[in-house]
Order: C-alpha cells, then sequence, then structure tokens
C-alpha cells in the first residue's frame, strides 16, 4: 500500500491537471458557443421582428 | 433558421460517454505495474490524450477536404467549412499538447523531448496556427479563401506522417497498438480507451456543427443588417 501510495500521490498533481485541462475546455468550449448562438438567435428575432413592424406600416 | 437536432444527440452522447470513460479509467482499469513493483498511475491521462490526439487528426480531414472542395468549386460554403473544422482541430491539438506534455513529465522526467512524434506534432500544431495567422494576413476575400484552402490541404500532409511516424523511426513515443508483443491492452484497458475515443468523436461532430449553426446565424444577421440598411 505504502508503495502505491509513494507512486500516486508524485503523480497525482499532473493527472489531475491532464484531467482539469479538458474538462474545463470541453466545458468551456461549448458553454461560450452556446452563449454566442443564444445572443446571435435573440438579436435575430428582434430584427426580424422590427423588418415585420416596418413591412406592416 | 434550423437546428441540427444530430448534433445535440451527439453532444449529449458523447458528453455522456467521455463521462463513463473518466469513471471507468479511475474505478474499473487496471493501472500498470511493472515487474520491479513500480505503479505506473499516469498511463490514466492516456484514456483521454490518445482520444483528444486521433480527434484531432479526424477532424483536421475536413480541412483538407472541404478546402478540396473550395478549390474545386468556389463556393464560399466550403472556405467556411475548412475554417470551422481547423478552429476544431486547434481546440483538439491544444488539449492534446498540453495533456501530452503532462505526461512525457511524469514519464520521462521532462517536459519536452525532441523525438519523432512529439516533433512532428509540434509542427502539426505550429501549422494550424499558421493557417489562422494566413487568413488574418489577407484582405480580399477570395484569395484568402484559396489561400487557406491551399494551405490546408499541405498543412494535412503532417497529421499521417506524426500518426505513422513511431512505427517508420525509431521513437520513444509508446505504440499502443501494432507495435510488436509489447504493444496492446488488456481488455478493460482496450473498452475504456474505446468509449472515451467514440465519445470523443462525437464531441468532435457535435462541436463542428455548433460553430458551423453560429457561422450561420452571424451570416444571416449580417444579411438582415444590410437589408435594413437599404
Amino acid at each position: 500500500m505504502m508503495d502505491l501510495y509513494a507512486a500516486v500521490i508524485p503523480q497525482a498533481p499532473y493527472i489531475i491537471g491532464a484531467y482539469g485541462l479538458i474538462w474545463v475546455g470541453l466545458l468551456g468550449f461549448v458553454y461560450m458557443v452556446f452563449g454566442r448562438i443564444g445572443r446571435l438567435e435573440k438579436e435575430l428575432r428582434v430584427l426580424e421582428e422590427s423588418i415585420e413592424r416596418r413591412a406592416k406600416s | 433558421m434550423k437546428r441540427n437536432p444530430l448534433a445535440e444527440i451527439m453532444l449529449g452522447l458523447g458528453g455522456l460517454l467521455t463521462t463513463a470513460a473518466f469513471f471507468m479509467a479511475f474505478f474499473w482499469a487496471p493501472g500498470t505495474s511493472y515487474p520491479d513493483g513500480r505503479v505506473d498511475f499516469a498511463q490514466k491521462i492516456f484514456y483521454f490524450h490518445v482520444p483528444v490526439a486521433e480527434a484531432s487528426f479526424l477532424v483536421f480531414i475536413f480541412t483538407a477536404f472541404y478546402g478540396i472542395r473550395f478549390l474545386m468549386t468556389r463556393e464560399r460554403i466550403y472556405d467556411t467549412k475548412a475554417r470551422i473544422a481547423t478552429e476544431v482541430t486547434l481546440f483538439f491539438v491544444l488539449l492534446t499538447m498540453a495533456t501530452g506534455i503532462l505526461w512525457t513529465r511524469v514519464e520521462w522526467g521532462v517536459w519536452w523531448q525532441w523525438e519523432p512524434r512529439l516533433t512532428t506534432y509540434f509542427i502539426l500544431t505550429l501549422l494550424v496556427i499558421a493557417y489562422f495567422v494566413l487568413r488574418n494576413s489577407v484582405e480580399d476575400e477570395e484569395k484568402r479563401a484559396v489561400y487557406a484552402s491551399a494551405f490546408g490541404i499541405l498543412a494535412f500532409i503532417d497529421a499521417p506522417i506524426s500518426f505513422f511516424i513511431t512505427r517508420w523511426l525509431n521513437s520513444i513515443h509508446p505504440i499502443v497498438f501494432g507495435g510488436g508483443e509489447s504493444s496492446g491492452l488488456e481488455t478493460s484497458m482496450l473498452i475504456t480507451f474505446i468509449v472515451a475515443q467514440v465519445g470523443m468523436l462525437m464531441l468532435g461532430y457535435a462541436f463542428y456543427q455548433l460553430r458551423l449553426r453560429e457561422e450561420e446565424l452571424r451570416e444571416r444577421l449580417e444579411a438582415l443588417k444590410i437589408e435594413i440598411g437599404d
């Protein structure tokens, strides 16, 4: 057991770092793209409504 | 503007599979232990490092493919698709480099080693970055698309070289599959790897489609703004 701890403890920061980077990267990518898509959809809706109103008047 | 349900399904499934692979890697797949009793815990990085690397190679195929399509047809959409594929490639390339460097530090005791796989992958990283530098340095839209397509096709040549180089030249980088008697994985390790790999490819597809949808929305918005302006 001591051997296992002796191997795991020095390596742990690198493994945590690698998995942390991957998860932060993947979640960050999804979060940013969905955020931008949401903003664009909202802007598009506002613009389309304004064009519609213009056409009616 | 239509949503792409397949991309959303792939995103959900990819997320589930990669999460499952994470737990499988730590709670099911055994760690590698050497005859001298040394335990290789850093091997756990392999389950995600290799899938992101494979995803970077596979997504980069689309840069070359759409580059060729653009040069054949001169349709702008293919240039957009090639650019988005390269963006997703860059994302996976950076993750591969970061996880690889951490693994190298543990296993080889150094942050970097100029051996064939690392060197060719480093060149690939520079080529992918150079693709965007090139795009940003050309103002004319048509010329930019032509140069970027040609560059993307040429840059892609490094991907198979980087993939196969460990089989052609002496390299200290591990060859997990097809590397002779010492290569290969035991069943639980192989299943964990496959789950992570399939999940990562699903995420790669979803990321590409989501970015494409974002670009389509942006183009539609620009068109409407011009329409209102008129």
